[in-house]
Formats: structure tokens, C-alpha cells, sequence
């Protein structure tokens, strides 16, 4: 950048720090992100003063900046700067954030609706909030506390601002003790672990699921038999969440017997959900087929919410937790590629 | 359910070994015998209802059922006595054989009856105290496993709620019966072959106080509770059997409920 000299500006891993004015620049990858950047500005830095690095930002970023007195650069194009003699910059009211409190959308029904929010097309997306919480029979209660949580008035812009948030907020908000109420992770205290007399490939173990179902008793795929069946994951290890209730028939069904130590392959883990299966919400309200290029993906598993599945990951492995990620990217790159 | 033929023949030539003309004796009567004591698992072993047991018994037990007459008794302890056997100085049911050789050292006779009027003539006759206890027998009656003419030998569920009743009776003496039950349980929930069967022996049983019983006792053991089925007080003896080697203590736990739910509910 011929805007900068060596003698002010030293390269940091977060862009650079101005040390004339002791200002700490961060480069920010996208403009998307500035409106979520400068609300955490007090919390994260400080009384630290800070600027952006930014190549794509607007005349309406800029008026932002300029009101909140945050200096910026734009590379190659405009440097601004505020120094600390300028009046301190006041971050907008954050007041119930879902950065402060994550339990406004990490809960079986703030995924359920997150995830119809991002996946309504450009027509839906201009309906109403009433209207899309009828069509979709979401709770309108719900919806109407996350709009304010984002400080958004319509559908569009609640569905740009959850795009907004950083692809490492969830996880860590997946994590937080208060969003572990209400719904079942994959993995518990109470979970069983069985083996299979017989060894099943993905496809037969979810038809059997599928075909328990059909027969309307409470069994949905577990966390790693959803990743398998995606074929993310290669293991001879299945799970399932069910009601406890009905352990006798999926005990019967699967042909099942309780695993030792010693026992290693074809191991079937069953955790009982902590209430009924359907409050879970486990189920998509707005089917879509995310993942085309893989093959077999069946109707069934396209139910799935898959928000709701990548929050239940809570194997703590290495493996698992690197595919959580990644299918959080290609969840959100699926649903928001349209957009660019 | 029954035994295999082969396995009966082969059960029946190593105990012959061990004990001569054991078997000869009891069927010189006719009243029902069974089979009981540790020398069962054996049987199961062979049968491969489970897939291993780690108490190894040195003794064979046999009790034959009183129903009045008192030679049925006499008959099998006479015959031993003719074939060479030695009677125990402490035990006045034991007898030792000729020759000591093979797995089993001595037999114990013993005598059972399921009609409460004739127990204390039944103690008499073994000259045990009054602490012998014959709870669990009528339903070892129901459906017991035939090994050849009179001489029968309980399911492994019959076992169980003898085992349990042994146990209940008297907690401090019976220790190990309460640990043979536990470990029984579980080696045949981790084999499962044979539940259905003992499922439908218990449903075939018109007294629905064993099933109570041992409902209780299973989930008394899946929850943890204090009372009369606690782990704890057996934990010595299962500790001595390794079985924590092989079956942590959630382990444990689902291995009953999966007993529980595959047999008694």
C-alpha cells in the first residue's frame, strides 16, 4: 500500500498499528462484517484505539466511521484518521446483542427459525415477518425477538445480519452453557453405547431409522450417523437420539446388545432426549438440497436441520470438530452463494 | 430350550470321570433331581449360552426332590456309599469318591421340596439348620433343562431367582451367590442369543411375584439404589473376578436394563 510508510505503520497479524497515534488498524475481509466489528469495539479492545483496513467499504460504511470518529483505510484509495485528541468514538447501543447472549438464536426453535431465515429466497424474503412465520408455522414470538436481538425490521435484513455474524461465533456459541438447555447434544451422561450384531452400511442404518419412523416411534439419527450418511465421516460407529421410551423396539429393530470395552467396531451409541423428540426440533421447516454433488442424499436426510445437528456435535474430537466447521462454511456459503 | 445331545454326552463321560457311578445312583430313584450349584455354568459354557464365567466350582451339587418318601433319598446316598465313596465327617451330605481325579472333588446330595408342610422333614433328612432355604425351586420346576432320565438342571433364568433367593436369605453367608447372579446377568446380556427364550419361560409362569422380584432387583442394580440389591456390598467379590476389567459401571448398568427390557418387562 503506497499510502503507508514504514516508519508509522508496523505489520501486524491483524493488519497494522499506527504508531503515531497508537492506533491498531484491522483488516477486515469483508464490509459485511463492520457493522459487527464496531459493536465489539469496547469490549474487545478497550479504551485501545482502533481502526479498519477495508478495500470494499461503501459511502455508507464510511459515514459510519465517520460518526463514531473510528479511522479507517481503504487501501490504494483513502486513509482517515481519528486521532485521540477527537472525541471518543460511542459504540451504538448493543442492549441484547446476540453477541451478548447467544440463547436468542442458539435454542430448538431460534435454529429452527435461523435456519428457514436463510434459506427463503429473494421473493419470500420481502414478505412480512407475520407472513413468513404463518407460512412456515414459526413461533412469531421468537421471530419477533430475534429481529430485535439483530436490530432488524425486516426479513431481508435479519437474514443479512445473521449472515454477518463471523463463522466463529457459532461454535463458541454452540458451546456456552446457557445453549445447552432444551435441546439434547448427541452425546451425554445418559448416552448407551450398543454393537450391532450385524454390520450395517449409512444407507441401510438410516432406512431402518426411516422405516422406525414411518411406524411413528421417536428415532432420529445421531450426530455421526448424520455425518456419515453425508458421507463426511467414514467409521463404523452409528448413533441415534430417541425417546427412552422406545428403546425396547429400537433395541429389537437394529438387533442390538449392549457393548463392552473390548467391543470397538460397528458400536451403536443411543442417547435418550431429555424430553419429546419433536421438541428437539430436530426437523427442517424449509427442506432444501444443500449438498448436491453428494450422492444418495435421501429425502429423509434433507429434513434435517442442519443448524440444529452441527450444535449437537459435542464429541469433542478433533476430527468432529474440524468437520463442524467446514460444514458450517458450506451451510452458509450454500445458502448465501445466491446472493453474490 | 434344551441341551444339546452332544454336549449332554460329553458333560456326562467327564463327570463319570471325575465322580463314578454318580449318575447310576441318582437314577436308581425316581424322584425328580436337579442339578444345581456352580457346575450349572459349566453347562452353559459348553452351551455357549455365555462366554465365559469366572468362578470355576470343584464340586458337583445335586438335590433330589422329597415328597413324602424319604428312601428316594436314602437310595442315591446308599449307592454312593456302595460304589466306594466316602461320607464328609463335617458335612453329612457330602461324599468323596473313591479317587480323587478330574475337576470335581466331591458331591454334595442334597434334598428340596416345594411344599412348605414337608421343609423341615426335607432339612432333617440332609441334617442342615433350619436356614436351608428351598425358595426359588417351583419355579426351577417350570421349565428345567433335561440332562438324561430323573436328573434335570435349572434354566438360567430359574438360576438367577435361585441364586437371588440364596442370597436374600442369608446376605452375609451367600455373597458369592449374589455375585454368580450379577455376573450371569451380565454375560448373557453381552451374548443375548438366549433372552428371547427365557423371556417366554417367565411368561409361561403363573406367579407373577418372581417377575416382580426380579424386576426390582434389576433396576435396584440400573439405578444404583441402597437396599437389599446393592453392588456395593459384593464389591469385593466382584472385583476378585475382574469383572470391572471387562464391564465399567455404566456397563453394568445398561447390561441390566438391556436384561431387563429383552427378558422380564
Amino acid at each position: 500500500m503506497q499510502m503507508i510508510d514504514q516508519e508509522n505503520w508496523i505489520a501486524t497479524d491483524y493488519g497494522f498499528f499506527y504508531a503515531k497515534e497508537k492506533i491498531k488498524f484491522i483488516r477486515l475481509t469483508q464490509r459485511l462484517f463492520l457493522k459487527d466489528f464496531v459493536q465489539t469495539i469496547k469490549a474487545l479492545h478497550g479504551d485501545q484505539l482502533v481502526g479498519v483496513i477495508c478495500s470494499s467499504l461503501e459511502e455508507g460504511d464510511l459515514k459510519l466511521l465517520t460518526k463514531l470518529k473510528i479511522s479507517y483505510l481503504i487501501p490504494d484509495r483513502e486513509l482517515k484518521i481519528f486521532s485521540a485528541s477527537s472525541s471518543a468514538p460511542t459504540p451504538p447501543k448493543t442492549c441484547d446483542s446476540p453477541y451478548t447472549n447467544p440463547i436468542k438464536i442458539i435454542s430448538p426453535t431460534g435454529l429452527e427459525i435461523v435456519d428457514v431465515i436463510l434459506k427463503l429466497d429473494h421473493a419470500e424474503r420481502q414478505l412480512s415477518a407475520s407472513k413468513i412465520a404463518s407460512a412456515y408455522q414459526l413461533s412469531r414470538s421468537k421471530l419477533s425477538i430475534i429481529m430485535t436481538a439483530f436490530q432488524a425490521k425486516t426479513i431481508d435484513e435479519l437474514r443479512t445480519k445473521i449472515f454477518a455474524l463471523p463463522l466463529d461465533w457459532w461454535p463458541k456459541a454452540f458451546d456456552i452453557a446457557i445453549c445447552k438447555r432444551k435441546m439434547t447434544p448427541f452425546r451425554t451422561k445418559n448416552t448407551r453405547r450398543y454393537i450391532l450384531n450385524h454390520s450395517l452400511s449409512a444407507e441401510q442404518f438410516q432406512t431402518k431409522v426411516d422405516e422406525l419412523q414411518s411406524q411413528h416411534y421417536q428415532v432420529a439419527l445421531g450426530g455421526l450417523s448424520y455425518l456419515k450418511v453425508l458421507h463426511q465421516l467414514n467409521t463404523s460407529e452409528f448413533d441415534l437420539l430417541i425417546n427412552l421410551n422406545h428403546l425396547p423396539q429400537v433395541l429389537e429393530y437394529f438387533n442390538l446388545r449392549p457393548a463392552t470395552n473390548r467391543d470397538v467396531e460397528n458400536i451403536v451409541y443411543i442417547t435418550p432426549a431429555i424430553s419429546e423428540l419433536e421438541c428437539e426440533k430436530l426437523e427442517t421447516k424449509k427442506s432444501l438440497n444443500l449438498f448436491p454433488n453428494i450422492k444418495n442424499e435421501k429425502s429423509n436426510v434433507r429434513k434435517i436441520n442442519m443448524l440444529r445437528y452441527l450444535w449437537g456435535l459435542n464429541y469433542h474430537e478433533a476430527r468432529i470438530d474440524e468437520l463442524r466447521h467446514s460444514l458450517l462454511e458450506n451451510y452458509f456459503y450454500a445458502l448465501g452463494k445466491d446472493d453474490h | 430350550m434344551l441341551l444339546e445331545k452332544t454336549i449332554i454326552e460329553r458333560w456326562k463321560l467327564d463327570l463319570d470321570y471325575c465322580l463314578p457311578g454318580l449318575l447310576d445312583a441318582i437314577q436308581k430313584q425316581h424322584s425328580l433331581t436337579f442339578l444345581i450349584g456352580g457346575c450349572v455354568f459349566d453347562l452353559y459354557l459348553m452351551q455357549q449360552w455365555i462366554e465365559s464365567f469366572s468362578r470355576r466350582t470343584g464340586d458337583v451339587d445335586f438335590t433330589v426332590e422329597y415328597l413324602g418318601d424319604s428312601s428316594v433319598y436314602h437310595i442315591v446316598t446308599s449307592e454312593l456309599l456302595c460304589a466306594g465313596y466316602l461320607k464328609d465327617h463335617c458335612h453329612p451330605y457330602r461324599f468323596h469318591p473313591p479317587k480323587q481325579r478330574g475337576n470335581y472333588a466331591y458331591v454334595d446330595v442334597l434334598a428340596f421340596t416345594t411344599d412348605l408342610p414337608l421343609e423341615a422333614n426335607t432339612r432333617l433328612l440332609m441334617r442342615v439348620g433350619d436356614n436351608f432355604n428351598f425358595e426359588g425351586m417351583s419355579f426351577a420346576k417350570h421349565h428345567p433343562l433335561h440332562l438324561c432320565a430323573n436328573i434335570y438342571l435349572p434354566n438360567p433364568l430359574a438360576l438367577i431367582y435361585l441364586k437371588m433367593q440364596s442370597y436374600f436369605h442369608a446376605p452375609d453367608r451367600r455373597k458369592k451367590d449374589f455375585a454368580d447372579l450379577i455376573e450371569l446377568i451380565l454375560r448373557l446380556s453381552a451374548k443375548s442369543e438366549i433372552l428371547c427364550e427365557l423371556r417366554n419361560i417367565l411368561n409361561s409362569f403363573s406367579n407373577h411375584s418372581v417377575r416382580r422380584v426380579l424386576l426390582q432387583m434389576c433396576k435396584a442394580i440400573e439405578y444404583d439404589h441402597t437396599g437389599p440389591w446393592d453392588l456395593d456390598d459384593v464389591r469385593e467379590q466382584i472385583k476378585e473376578r475382574h469383572l470391572l476389567d471387562v464391564f465399567t459401571a455404566d456397563e453394568i448398568r445398561q447390561h441390566f436394563e438391556f436384561f431387563r427390557i429383552k427378558v422380564l418387562e
